[in-house]
């Protein structure tokens, strides 16, 4: 077309009107040249408004958090928190010392379908790995299995070997191996895992599932210290009189939290597998033995705290109640009426039994039922032994006059640490633990009523300490430590039901400092036999007692008790003895003591 | 559109700049994220290297090895026995430690007598001074088995160190803190 010519405006017919109301200016249409350009400008507007919001956007969001953002905003979980990786939680003694720990480790295995020569792979991991089984090797490299194990946590130096090799298709997967630090001592009560880190005893069991939730590491109440103190020195007894078995511990008073539990003989738990099933049985707590003389604590406590016998009532000796057809009989026969004091001291079983005959049977089990021995001991392990113990219906006064001198009942020896500390605590109940308790564990128990009064409890205090100064463990007192305790020797039953002659259970359990109770120990010796140095003799003074001092003396000044001076000591025992009044043993008064009453001017020993 | 060079030009210019400042911001962050990371890898490093490291002490510091292996093999140390073990007050500790400027004397016994009261003077209350002097000068005459311990807990610290339960009675704070301050106070 030839050019186009704006054609002529033809004349308007309408009036010329002032601003706003003029009508509106006609308008060409726009070239094809104008349109693009307007709709290429069009969409540049467009496109420029939308990348202006994007970066006001952007520019009103930074100057926010510059200006209000708190430093948490900040944060990415990208930085490490110091926190150790997810892995099964340590358990450590009281004092932070480890018992169990995981070490990351590394496992190998197999790859088999990118082993290109499996052969070969065998041989160099052989060398490397000289404990490996050849045909299981070549069984795992030449299998189908996406992973097929060759050899779980394998050492650092192991790892670097193999990676080093360069197999295709030897894969690493990241373990972990449990590592019991502290090996003998810490077996019967951690116990072990399998290979898959599950429990299978001790602690690692029955804290299973707190272990593997919480990274927290487990505290346990034991004391490594002391617990490698008790260790060795019921070693020592148990080669020294050639012992079968040995169990300890030490317990403190207050809190009923186990320092030590020992059991021997024992195993290494990194090597569990090789230990044999006499060596993982705790005869601490799993053994239940009948405890003997020991019971007399509970006799004395029992007979005093019913208002049945009091302190200067006499029982003759010479008339002994029967059991069956058998007199009871003492290992040491006095032949003489004894007072309450004497029977203890000189660990009658005659003057137990009559004491028994005043309160009678009933009272005797419910006394027992109080004392928590009835009942099977619960403990953070599961390794516990049930009482044997005659039901309420069997019992008789034959059963009454046994339990009197500690036979026909067999606890475990944490159960009887419990209801002796409990009658040493003027009564109030002490719950073993092995778990360390935090904070103020003693005010819960303050409103728990006291299970004897705690005049009976210093009686039997002070009777203790008798036993230590005057009776049959003087080899079991320690210079500087106020130790008082209770033997017992108890006959062993044979395999025929019978109680043998010559095999025997000598314990002790003792407390010190007994003026102010803070610890519980307590040492077994299963058949010991007497030596050249014992003058043949196995009763429990004469094995155990002098065990359990060596151990006190050690123990004492770890445990923050420092030693008394005489002069301490004989002030202590004055006071300790005043509940007994003017009582006599052997004809001489309580409270003119055997060595402590005298100290010289200088302070020389 | 009307042809402002100079407007367009600052606005490119402004376009540029903000590029610049953008790259360079994050090229920054990135370098920072990644030394981040570095650290992150040598921090878990470094715990499990120290977790590792943990047990190997505490295999080493279990007692039935220190006892039975160190003391039969190396030493022959025996348990120590109870006598011999000392209350440490600070008027003892002080008495047995030599202190800056304490004149040296003629011999142990003789030393403890003089130094003795001097810091005896200097501690507040003093209890039981003349049982402590006592107790010391037995001690010393014996000073090659004297065994002054800290209880730290640790098992491979066989030092106990108690506070003299008067001292703790009495003045209720830290007898050993009041020492040694003394110790670096004094001239």
């Amino acid at each position: 077309m030839k050019g186009w010519q704006r054609p002529e405006k033809p004349p308007s017919r309408q009036p010329v009107l002032p601003g706003l109301f003029s009508p509106p200016k006609t308008r060409r249409l726009a070239t094809p040249g104008e349109q693009a350009l307007e709709t290429a400008r069009v969409r540049l507007v467009f496109v420029a408004l939308v990348f202006t919001l994007a970066w006001v956007v952007l520019a009103g969001r930074l100057a926010y958090l510059t200006l209000s953002g708190s430093p948490s905003d900040f944060q990415n979980d990208r930085t490490a928190t110091g926190e150790a990786p997810a892995r099964r939680a340590d358990i450590t003694d009281r004092n932070g010392n480890i018992m169990a720990t995981s070490l990351p480790t590394v496992s190998v295995c197999a790859d088999d379908k990118s082993i290109i020569n499996p052969d070969e792979a065998a041989k160099e991991l052989l060398a490397i790995l000289p404990d490996l089984d050849p045909t299981r090797l070549n069984d795992a490299l030449h299998g189908d299995k996406y992973c097929a194990m060759i050899k779980r946590h394998l050492t650092p130096h192991q790892y670097y070997e193999v990676n080093k090799l360069g197999i295709a298709g030897i894969e690493f997967r990241p373990d972990e191996h449990r590592l019991y630090p502290a090996d003998n001592l810490s077996a019967h009560i951690v116990g072990y895992t399998d290979i898959d880190d599950n429990g299978i005893a001790g602690i690692e069991k029955s804290m299973d599932a707190r272990l593997e939730n919480d990274p927290d590491p487990l505290a346990l109440s034991i004391d490594l210290r002391v617990q490698g103190i008790v260790r060795h020195e019921l070693a020592q007894a148990m080669s020294d009189f050639n012992a079968q078995a040995a169990a300890g511990l030490v317990m403190d008073i207050h809190t009923g939290e186990l320092l030590s539990l020992v059991s021997l003989p024992d195993f290494d738990p990194n090597h569990a597998g090789d230990a044999t099933p006499d060596q993982r049985f705790n005869r601490a707590t799993q053994g239940v033995y009948e405890m003997g003389s020991t019971f007399k604590i509970f006799n004395t406590a029992l007979a005093l705290d019913s208002g049945f016998v009091h302190m200067g009532d006499m029982f003759d000796t010479r008339k002994p109640p029967e059991i069956g057809h058998h007199k009871i009989r003492d290992f040491e026969e006095e032949g003489r009426p004894m007072n309450v004091a004497e029977i203890f001291v000189h660990s009658s079983n005659i003057g137990s039994a009559l004491m028994a005959e005043r309160f009678g049977p009933e009272r005797q089990r419910a006394f027992f039922e109080r004392m928590g021995l009835t009942e099977k001991l619960s403990l953070e392990i599961p390794e516990v032994g049930a009482p044997l113990i005659p039901s309420a219906h069997d019992w008789n006064e034959t059963t009454m006059l046994a339990a009197a001198f500690g036979h026909g009942i067999a606890v475990n020896a944490v159960q009887l640490a419990g209801a002796v500390a409990t009658i040493v605590n003027n009564g109030i109940p002490v719950h073993p633990t092995l778990l360390k308790k935090t904070g103020d564990a003693d005010n819960g128990d303050q409103g728990t009523a006291a299970v004897i009064s705690p005049r009976t409890s210093a009686l039997i205090r002070a009777m203790m300490r008798l036993v230590v100064t005057r009776g049959t463990a003087k080899f079991a007192d320690v210079p500087g430590y106020m130790v008082a305790g209770k033997t017992g020797t108890a006959d062993k039953i044979g395999a025929n039901h019978h109680y043998e002659d010559n095999a025997r259970v000598s314990s002790f359990i003792g407390v010190f400092p007994v003026n102010a109770p803070r610890y519980l120990v307590f040492a077994l010796l299963d058949d010991p036999k007497g030596n050249a140095k014992t003058h043949g003799y196995a009763t429990a003074g004469w094995t155990a007692a002098p065990t359990i001092a060596r151990i006190v003396a050690q123990i004492g000044p770890l445990l923050d008790l420092p030693p008394l001076t005489k002069a301490d000591v004989a002030a202590a025992d004055e006071k300790l003895l005043q509940p007994l009044g003017n009582l006599t043993v052997d004809g001489v008064p309580v409270e003119e003591g055997d060595g402590y009453a005298s100290v010289k001017p200088d302070g020389a020993e | 559109m009307s042809k402002s060079y100079p407007s367009m030009l600052s606005w490119f210019g402004l376009v540029l700049a903000a590029s610049l400042m953008l790259y360079h911001t994050s090229d920054r962050v990135n370098a920072l994220s990644r030394q981040l990371d570095s650290l992150n890898a040598q921090i878990a490093d470094a715990q499990e290297t120290r977790h590792v490291l943990t047990a190997d002490w505490a295999y080493l510091s279990n007692p039935a090895r220190l006892i039975a292996d160190i003391q039969a093999a190396h030493v022959d140390l025996q348990p120590t026995p109870p006598k011999d073990v000392i209350t440490a007050s600070p008027e003892i500790m002080a008495s047995l430690l030599p202190l800056r400027g304490a004149s040296p004397a003629a011999g142990p016994t003789t030393r403890i007598a003089s130094a003795a009261p001097a810091i005896m003077h200097d501690v507040a209350p003093a209890p039981a001074a003349p049982a402590a002097v006592a107790r010391v000068a037995t001690a010393t005459r014996r000073h090659d088995r004297v065994f002054a311990s800290i209880n730290s807990g640790y098992v491979n610290d066989h030092m106990v160190m108690q506070h003299s339960s008067a001292a703790q009675a009495g003045t209720g704070n830290d007898a050993i803190g009041v020492l040694i301050d003394q110790l670096t106070i004094k001239p």
